[in-house]
């Protein structure tokens, strides 16, 4: 069907256009550099003295710890590294998994748009943003028995939402397209409609929101875990900013500083990236 | 021609696109004597609209400009106005109608609030004022019980209706030009004629120059004196209406009246069309942009573009016009 | 009376939400929740001292009868008694609530407003330096995390490290002068972090406006740019403006203040759920979560009235 042919030919100027984007490509190279760290922690290469306590309290930085250490000896510079890990760990978790389950719910929500189906997943996601996020992930993490994972659970449950809506958006404008009337006619079954035919032409929007939550998710991860409601064992920012918290008030700022600016930077370039990508993917651009 | 209302000399507007800079229009010249009605005649996307707009100084800016030429209202240099003096010729000296008559009122603000803003502005009357005013250019374009339809908002009128009501606007300051772009294209047959037949008893009444921008060569002989057509951003043909659909001398001309479907003659096979597309306007030919459509083309049409010679009251871009038949000047 | 009617109808069609969301948090927080029996009972307890306990908190009980009790609770407003101080749920509420109203409100009411006036200064200068500024601005905004701006603006404010101006924690408010010094910090703070998102939304907004058929009629008309931005863009933009305003009343009330009020000591609606949180005091838990569904669906109506008044063309119906 020359419809795939279209959306190759949408995938191959969005990139063309993406390449072309100062900003996004060099976002795009941030955010990679800091995935290379994060692998590097999974691989064991660095970030691995994260919880030794060796160090003298609050060394200044220098070249035995280069970015000082905490209150209690620990190099912050390992710590942040070993967080950049912990960070994709959520970011990467939250955001597939969300992505999925809100392109699914969404989908079967517009393909049986205005029947029980969908004003059940309509209910379910009203429910859903009427609870107070934090409050969830108490309750969840209560109702969990201190799984470690109840923080990403609650937060899969609650991201997926804004993308079910979306897709729901789209595949109702999509079902009206002839390519799909034209399944409809020759007899394909539903399920095969919409996974084959109309889910993979919501595929720019997942790409998008994909890269939306995972910002999302590193963020709420920095709150959570402050508010000691988030990660349990090992470390990342949001749990380091927690420490530091009393750092601060002693005048020790390096803790603080470090963190925050992992954070920052990340948070940052993933933000543009997704400003790019999504100027990239908006069709009423490709063709302007 | 110094008692032009309107003059416009070789004006380029340049949009800057992803793909590069490209010219909507390049190099029009035209001119407009008061109470005159032009017809501005032309395929969608020939710069038509990007002419009126210009001449409002409405090119929107980022991504476009007027990158040089002129347009003269009563001898006075409009592309070197700055936005508040602009402002004063908006409305007041130039009006404009546009296409879409269901979006192009404000839904919030009742017709009341648009029209008297309007007559506050650029007459100084008094809110009770302008308002009796407005009753009174509404009753004139023909709209049942207007002291009670003032209050209306736009969504509770018909097509037809707000149509009349943006007309009744834009004379509302008497205007020495009316800019109406394809002002009845959106509506349905019957209420085309009669919207048609309002503008021009009004303007005929207020003395209101008009330019008539429409793809629809019915409207024009009905309606002007005299037509411009474009093609791909420049003037092919210039000619009073009468010549212009006797013998059309551009083969553009021709071949967009051969088009037009007409009822008394007898049944052809089947209706010509110009073959092929307006070209893009990136990748223009080096010679007359007509050419790659052109039945008449030849190796000096494609090498070197033609320029528009006037003779006798007629002006034409081709290298191969129809005879010059002579018209009844 | 059709407003009233209307009011009614939409109440009912909020019954399922409500319903949902006491549902599901009960179910997580009370059916799923921690067994409170060991922590009120002593270590060499009989069978019939558990049992005992356990017919005390209701644990004996079927489902569905401790549900319709919680509903009940909401409904009458009245949620017992909390169980780590023993006072009153709902005195707890009303001595909370207003001092999170008074806390969060500035913050919230200037981050819109001043989102607002940006972005209708970024979009009428669109593709300009100013507009690239006030978005590099925003991107930079919405990059930093709210707990990270709240700590540096202590710091930079608050603390001996930096300017000292103002009250580091807590809320000795007894007067104006006291009101000021003890909300700006976090004000600031809230504004800092709005104002990125909402900038970016509202210029969004204004953007798409402004490309609209009306504005460029009144352009064509002579329309002043003050008018134009007011009359025009900004009333008609209204109805993106409001729905995101009120969407984010219940979220600014509890997650907003949840995390200022735990962070500076502030005893408010925030700080109380979060202690209750970290306490496991479900009747506080339950109070908030049911009042903040319940609120949600008072924002649900209140929206679609609101449309109703700033769009002639909306009908409820």
């Amino acid at each position: 069907m020359n419809r795939s042919r279209e959306r190759t030919s949408l995938w191959a100027k969005a990139w063309y256009k993406l390449r072309r984007d100062r900003i996004g490509m060099i976002s795009l190279g941030v955010v990679l550099l800091y995935f290379v760290v994060a692998l590097g922690v999974w691989l064991g290469l660095w970030g691995q003295g994260w919880s030794q306590v060796e160090g003298p309290m609050w060394a200044p930085p220098g070249p035995k710890y280069w970015l000082g250490t905490n209150i209690i000896g620990q190099d912050i510079f390992e710590r942040a590294l070993y967080s950049t890990r912990t960070a994709f760990d959520v970011g990467l978790v939250v955001a597939v998994l969300s992505t999925l389950l809100g392109g699914l719910m969404g989908g079967l929500a517009g393909y049986f748009s205005n029947r029980w189906a969908d004003e059940l997943i309509l209910w379910l996601m009203g429910v859903l943003d009427a609870i107070p996020f934090y409050l969830f992930v108490a309750a969840l993490a209560y109702a969990l028995q201190g799984n470690p994972y109840a923080m990403h659970i609650a937060m899969i449950a609650t991201f997926w939402t804004t993308t079910a809506r979306l897709v729901r958006g789209e595949v109702i404008k999509l079902k009206q397209f002839e390519f799909v009337e034209a399944a409809r006619a020759i007899g394909l079954p539903r399920r095969l409609i919409l996974f084959r035919h109309i889910l993979p032409n919501t595929f720019h929007i997942l790409l998008v929101q994909a890269t939306i939550v995972f910002v999302g998710a590193i963020k709420s991860e920095v709150i959570l875990s402050f508010l000691g409601l988030g990660v349990t064992d090992g470390v990342s920012w949001g749990l380091m900013i927690a420490e530091s918290t009393q750092e601060v008030q002693a005048g020790h700022f390096s803790n603080f500083v470090t963190a925050s600016s992992f954070l920052f930077v990340l948070v940052m370039a993933f933000n543009l990236f997704a400003d790019a990508l999504q100027d990239a993917l908006d069709p009423r651009k490709v063709s302007a | 021609m110094s008692s032009a209302l309107l003059s416009i000399r070789d004006l380029v507007v340049e949009f800057s696109t992803e793909r590069g800079r490209v010219r909507a229009i390049d190099g029009v010249s035209f001119d407009l004597a008061p109470g005159e009605t032009l017809g501005l005649v032309g395929e969608s996307g020939c710069g038509k609209t990007v002419t009126a707009l210009a001449v409002l100084g409405l090119i929107p800016s980022p991504p476009g400009r007027i990158l040089s030429g002129s347009i003269r209202l009563e001898g006075r240099e409009l592309t070197r106005l700055g936005e508040r003096e602009y402002r004063h010729v908006r409305g007041k000296l130039i009006s404009m109608i546009f296409q879409e008559p269901m979006t192009a009122l404000n839904p919030v603000l009742t017709i009341a609030t648009q029209m008297t803003d309007v007559l506050v502005r650029h007459q100084g009357m008094s809110r009770r004022r302008a308002r009796d005013r407005a009753v009174e250019m509404l009753a004139l374009v023909g709209i049942p019980s207007p002291e009670k339809r003032i209050d209306d908002y736009p969504h509770q009128m018909s097509g037809g209706m707000r149509q009349r009501v943006m007309i009744a606007m834009a004379l509302s300051c008497n205007p020495k030009l009316l800019l109406a772009d394809e002002p009845t294209t959106a509506l349905d047959v019957t209420t085309q004629a009669q919207v048609l037949e309002e503008m021009v008893r009004l303007q005929e009444r207020f003395g209101t120059a008009v330019i008539l921008v429409t793809h629809d060569l019915g409207v024009v002989a009905e309606t002007c004196r005299r037509a411009v057509v474009m093609y791909a951003g420049r003037v092919v043909e210039e000619a009073p209406v009468e010549c212009l659909f006797e013998q059309p001398r551009h083969p553009y001309t021709e071949g967009l009246l051969a088009s037009i479907p007409r009822i008394r003659e007898e049944k052809l096979p089947e209706l010509p069309t110009i073959p092929g597309s307006v070209p893009d306007l990136l990748h223009l030919p080096p010679g007359c942009r007509f050419a790659d459509r052109c039945p008449r083309a030849d190796e000096l049409c494609r090498r070197r573009e033609p320029k528009l010679e006037l003779r006798c009251d007629i002006a034409v871009a081709c290298h191969h016009p129809n005879r010059y038949a002579g018209c009844r000047e | 009376m059709e407003m009233l009617q209307y009011a009614l109808r939409k109440l009912i069609t909020g019954i399922p939400l409500i319903l949902g969301v006491t549902l599901i948090s009960f179910l997580l927080m009370v059916y799923f929740g921690p067994d409170k029996t060991y922590d009120l009972i002593g270590k060499n307890a009989t069978p019939e001292q558990i049992a005992e306990i356990r017919h005390q908190l209701g644990y004996d009980r079927p489902f569905l009868t401790r549900y319709l009790e919680y509903l009940k609770e909401l409904v009458t407003l009245d949620f017992g008694y909390s169980d780590s101080t023993g006072e009153r749920v709902s005195s707890i509420l009303k001595r909370t609530i207003p001092i999170s109203l008074a806390l969060v409100l500035p913050g919230f009411v200037l981050g819109n407003l001043l989102g607002i006036a940006l972005a209708l200064a970024a979009a009428w200068y669109r593709g300009r330096w100013l507009d690239k500024l006030i978005m590099g601005g925003s991107v930079v905004g919405m990059s930093v995390s709210f707990l990270i701006v709240i700590i540096a603006f202590q710091i930079l404010l608050s603390s001996n490290y930096g300017l000292g101006w103002f009250p580091v924690r807590g809320w000795n408010v007894y007067d104006f002068g006291d009101y000021l010094r003890y909300v700006t910090v976090p004000t600031l703070a809230t504004v800092f972090v709005a104002l990125g998102y909402n900038t970016r939304f509202y210029r969004a907004v204004f953007v798409e406006e402004m490309g609209r058929d009306h504005v460029r009629t009144a352009r064509a008309f002579g329309t002043p740019p003050a008018e134009l931005l007011f009359k025009h863009v900004l009333k008609n933009a209204l109805i993106p403006i409001i729905t995101r305003i009120m969407f984010s009343i219940p979220f600014v009330v509890i997650s907003g203040a949840l995390l200022i009020e735990s962070y500076f000591g502030i005893p408010g609606v925030g700080l109380v759920t979060y202690d209750a949180i970290t306490t496991g005091d479900q009747p506080v838990l339950k109070a908030v979560v049911g009042l903040t569904a319940a609120l949600f669906v008072l924002v649900l109506i209140l929206n679609d009235i609101l449309y109703k008044v700033v769009d002639p063309r909306v009908s409820l119906k």
